[in-house]
């Protein structure tokens, strides 16, 4: 019996004409997101060759390794390469590179090709995120309401069938319906973009699965909606509530997220940051003149080195203004987050952060990364030079700024070639052990789980009370 | 007879609990999205006011001429509230580093790459909320009425169907024009109440044209709501349908053109201005920077900036107050020579290659709305960002004015000589000349202290050094919108508007003519 029922539902879905239209979309826009998602990769993976190389040639130049051309030139570069979860989002909330100084951490961030400002990008995200629940709440407000025109609600219970029952192979045959219009498309357009891109990865897949499996939380609780108001005396007033509570879910409150949270946490212009680093470098620098006159102005006198030490302590000064600047803008990111997190759809955008190592989740890591490189590479500098014995003094940072005043003289710091230039390229960053993300992604799948939950009990009791004639 | 008709249908609107939904929340999010725009404006106001202040304060501590700098800031439009239109970083503001030798400015750049903003504007409101709104007031408006069997009855009073759906649309449309305007009308008077001495006739006409532009895209979509409830039997499949068309006009058609259709057109050539821009400004950064010098014409030596003296850079700029001896200036005087002769022509060609890019985007807007012309949710967001006056066409124009200002300003510098001469330096005068820095030494007979305090104060003022007045400068004057402007920047776009709303109309007269009552 039960089985049958299931079958009926399925049955009825299927040629459904709405059905059929919604499903013809879910293929079309599918196979576009990966056709756009494969040229955005080949641009992506271009950007990022272009850096390589770059990296590559001023290595192989020598100019810039050269012990203090590392010091007065030498960014290192932490970077992630175009991967192809492209093709479940944009970069959009985090760059993707941080260059920092080596003698001081001194962030600075670049985007490869960032989609700001869109509110709709074409990518699964969208369909997954956005469009599905849209479709599944078109597709089940008439769940109940059209068994009971036709008065085959009241049919089955007479045969019996508890209303429970009834509930249940509703949600389930939605449910199924749910996997059948996502999970073929899906794979096309998985495979073609693979196909495009010729980027076959294993790991890839099972990550692209396992996203798929964690939106069902996400369309489900537009089904149970769905159900819930097909129940309503006026369902068709009805459904322009539950569009808003979608467009309030997966549209008003994260958009509105970005717009309150500058507003509240507003980032000043690179150029006034800019400007205050140097004042930050003037004044510290102005300190140490006012202490020792004149040896550190001008100059200077090269053999008590105060001049270069006071250029180093400025420095340091002013490598915190760009440290201000990275914490305001993280700060404002995660105030964003935290105000789009109140809809609970904002979380299959933190999920899939997670799961593909990308945007805000990863800056963190990147950051550790580059500040322990950093070290590294100090450490390492410091220990070559001990060994060479023309050089003066290695980490100050104004020497090769004065070359010119020393023309003609004898250039005294080393020439050496540092000896690790892989070092200075870093695409390898290790973020958290499979456990701890599992923990953090169920975490985070729980307020939706729970508002599935009340829904559908909600529906439940309703149908219980429903008057079937 | 029409009066009645109208008002009877917005009666009859009034009596479903959906319309009270749907106006509860359109007035919730009109209020809201203004709120944060409104704010949003007075933080770019306040920003603009610092700007024009930091700009008249810096001019006035002008102390040699290198240090004027002439600024065009642009005060932030009052109608960007409800159209944030073409973005710029920092209310919209242009430094130029001449005289002063840079030309694309910072903000400049960050404009063109980082003005990027996600846009919740009242425009946004209309086009993706209105419409939705307008199509689930009238997705059954004529089958529901066929479908509970007062169509039939209607049609046995003497009715003529001509008239009937005369009403129907009249009284959805005055429904929800009604519905709009009287949140409009309200925000346009707090805003003259609270920005009374910012206003301008361009507000006025901007406010005019966007109102009238509103009423024509609610007359579409609810014509487009009754044709689909003629179209479809049951009030269940136009509501399907309904949804269905929105979707297709608000997200997937555009998405499909951002995403595939556009990147598949335009970006390679887009590409191709970005990369000439980038290169051309290398260029002339290394004209600049004297890494590409031609060595037949010059010796580099000679006018190498680093051998003027220590204090003329501040912030990457040659704008400071510039002390030195005999050989710097000369030295000062060859390096300008060389950047008017080769860098201002290199830098121009640098502001072409940005402007080339602007106008490619612009035409590709217009591109797009060629394509859509049937799309009345593309046509709107882009004609009300021309009617605002914030389009990127309006930015090009800023750019425009502020390089002439600008130009005014060099050519001056050339023709009246300063701009190469010793009038930068503190240390020349028509009165005194420092001399060489032996010259110096030898006068402070070596003390270097008293060297260093004696150049100080030449610095600090050196009014008294030499002749220095501010020129009489050509300031910045808004750019203001006219009637005639926007009307003919709107018409063509307009006329398809009306078409469509009449082809649409056509379509549904014929059908409902024919169209089975039972």
């Amino acid at each position: 019996m039960n089985s049958v029922l299931f079958i009926k539902d399925l049955k009825l879905i299927l040629k459904d004409l709405k059905f059929q239209m919604f499903f013809v979309i879910l293929v079309i826009l599918f196979i576009l997101s990966a056709i756009s998602s494969s040229v955005s990769y080949k641009n992506l993976s271009s950007d990022f060759q272009a850096d390589y190389k770059a990296h590559v040639d001023m290595v192989n130049d020598g100019q810039s390794t050269s012990m203090m051309g590392m010091l007065t030139d030498y960014w290192v570069i932490v970077a992630k390469p175009a991967d192809p979860s492209l093709l479940f989002s944009n970069y959009n909330t985090y760059p993707d590179k941080i260059s920092t100084a080596i003698s001081f951490y001194e962030p600075r961030f670049f985007n490869y090709g960032t989609e700001q400002g869109e509110v709709f990008s074409l990518n699964w995200y969208f369909i997954l995120g956005i469009l599905s629940g849209f479709i599944m709440l078109v597709i089940s407000f008439e769940a109940i309401s059209a068994e009971k025109r036709f008065g085959t609600l009241r049919l089955l219970s007479i045969y019996g069938v508890k209303r429970q029952d009834i509930m249940w192979h509703k949600y389930l045959s939605y449910m199924l319906l749910y996997l059948i219009i996502i999970i073929p498309p899906a794979l096309v357009s998985m495979l073609l973009f693979f196909a495009l891109t010729g980027t076959w990865s294993m790991i890839y897949m099972a990550k692209f699965a396992l996203i798929l499996l964690l939106s069902i939380p996400f369309a489900s609780f537009f089904i149970v909606l769905g159900i819930l108001i097909s129940m309503s005396k006026n369902y068709r007033n009805s459904i322009v509530l539950i569009v808003f509570i979608w467009l309030l879910f997966v549209i008003i409150i994260p958009q509105s997220a970005y717009v309150i949270a500058r507003q509240i946490r507003p980032l000043k212009t690179n150029t006034e940051y800019h400007q205050e680093g140097i004042e930050a470098f003037n004044n510290e620098f102005e300190k140490w003149g006012e202490q020792y006159n004149s040896s550190v102005y001008g100059n200077g006198s090269l053999e008590d080195g105060l001049r270069a030490k006071a250029v180093y302590a400025a420095g340091e000064k002013k490598s915190l203004v760009s440290q201000e600047e990275l914490k305001d803008s993280k700060q404002q990111t995660r105030l964003i987050q935290k105000i789009a997190s109140m809809s609970p759809f904002y979380q299959l955008e933190m999920i899939s952060e997670i799961i593909f190592d990308k945007g805000y989740y990863l800056l963190q890591y990147q950051e550790e990364t580059a500040k322990q490189t950093i070290s590294q590479i100090k450490n390492l500098m410091i220990e070559q030079d001990s060994h060479d014995n023309t050089s003066l003094h290695l980490f100050y940072r104004w020497a090769s700024a004065d070359q010119y005043a020393l023309n003609g003289m004898l250039f005294p710091f080393s020439k050496e070639k540092f000896n690790h230039p892989e070092l200075l390229f870093v695409t390898n960053v290790e973020t958290d052990k499979v456990g701890t993300k599992a923990l953090s992604i169920i975490l985070r799948l729980l307020p939706i789980l729970l508002l599935n939950i009340i829904t559908f009990m909600l529906a439940a009791v309703k149908l219980e009370r429903l008057d079937i004639r | 007879m029409m009066k009645t008709l109208i008002i009877h249908e917005m009666q009859n609107l009034l009596k479903s609990k959906r319309i009270y939904w749907t106006i509860l929340l359109f007035l919730m999010l009109f209020t809201s999205i203004f709120v944060v725009r409104v704010v949003d404006y007075q933080n770019q106001l306040n920003q603009y006011i610092a700007d024009e202040k930091d700009a008249d304060e810096a001019l006035q501590a002008a102390k040699n001429y290198s240090q004027i700098k002439q600024y065009a800031i642009q005060q932030p439009l009052i109608f960007s509230i409800y159209n944030q239109g073409h973005k710029y970083s920092r209310a919209a503001f242009i430094q130029y580093y001449e005289p002063i030798l840079r030309t694309i400015s910072l903000n400049e750049e960050a404009n063109l790459y980082f003005n990027k903003d996600n846009k919740l504007d009242i425009t946004f409101l209309v086009t993706f909320f209105l419409s939705l709104f307008i199509l689930l007031i009238s997705y059954d408006s004529i089958n529901g009425e066929k479908q509970s069997g007062t169509l039939r009855i209607m049609m046995t009073y003497p009715v003529k169907r001509q008239s009937f759906i005369l009403k129907k649309i009249l009284g959805i449309f005055s429904f929800v024009a009604l519905a709009f305007s009287l949140p409009y009308l309200v925000s346009l008077l707090i805003l003259i109440i609270v920005y009374a001495n910012l206003l301008t006739t361009g507000f006025f006409l901007s406010a005019f044209f966007y109102w009238l532009l509103i009423l024509l895209f609610i007359f579409f979509f609810s014509l487009l709501g009754v044709l689909i409830s003629i179209l479809t039997k049951s009030p269940n499949r136009s509501l399907v349908f309904a949804l269905f068309v929105w979707l297709l006009l608000s997200i997937i058609l555009p998405i499909t053109w951002e995403y595939i259709v556009s990147p598949q057109l335009f970006h390679q050539e887009l590409n191709n201005l970005t990369l000439t821009y980038e290169k051309k400004l290398e260029h002339s950064k290394n004209i600049f920077y004297l890494r590409e010098v031609d060595t037949n014409k010059y010796n580099v030596n000679e006018i190498d900036i680093n051998k003027v003296s220590h204090l003329n850079w501040s912030n990457y700029f040659y704008d400071t107050s510039v002390w030195s001896f005999d050989e710097a200036y000369d030295q000062h005087y060859r390096f300008m020579q060389y950047v008017i002769d080769e860098y201002y022509p290199a830098s121009r060609e640098v502001e072409q290659a940005i402007d080339g890019l602007y106008r490619k985007q612009i035409s590709v807007q217009n591109y797009k709305n060629g394509v859509f012309f049937f799309n009345p949710i593309v046509l709107f967001e882009n004609l009300s960002t021309k009617i605002a006056g914030n389009s990127q066409l309006d930015y090009l124009k800023l750019l425009h004015n502020a390089r002439e200002i600008r130009d005014e300003l060099v050519n001056r510098g050339i023709n009246e000589g300063w701009l190469k001469d010793y009038r930068f330096f503190a240390c020349y005068s028509e009165k005194e000349n420092c001399g060489t820095y032996n010259d110096l030494v030898k006068r402070f007979n070596g003390d270097h202290a008293k060297l260093w305090d004696y150049l100080m104060a030449r610095i600090n003022e050196p009014k008294e050094a030499f002749e220095f007045s501010l020129p009489d400068l050509h300031k910045y004057s808004q750019n203001q919108l006219s009637f005639g402007e926007i009307f003919s920047r709107i018409f063509p776009y307009l006329v398809l508007f009306v078409v469509n709303i009449i082809v649409l109309w056509l379509i549904i007269w014929f059908k409902f003519m024919n169209y089975d009552i039972r």
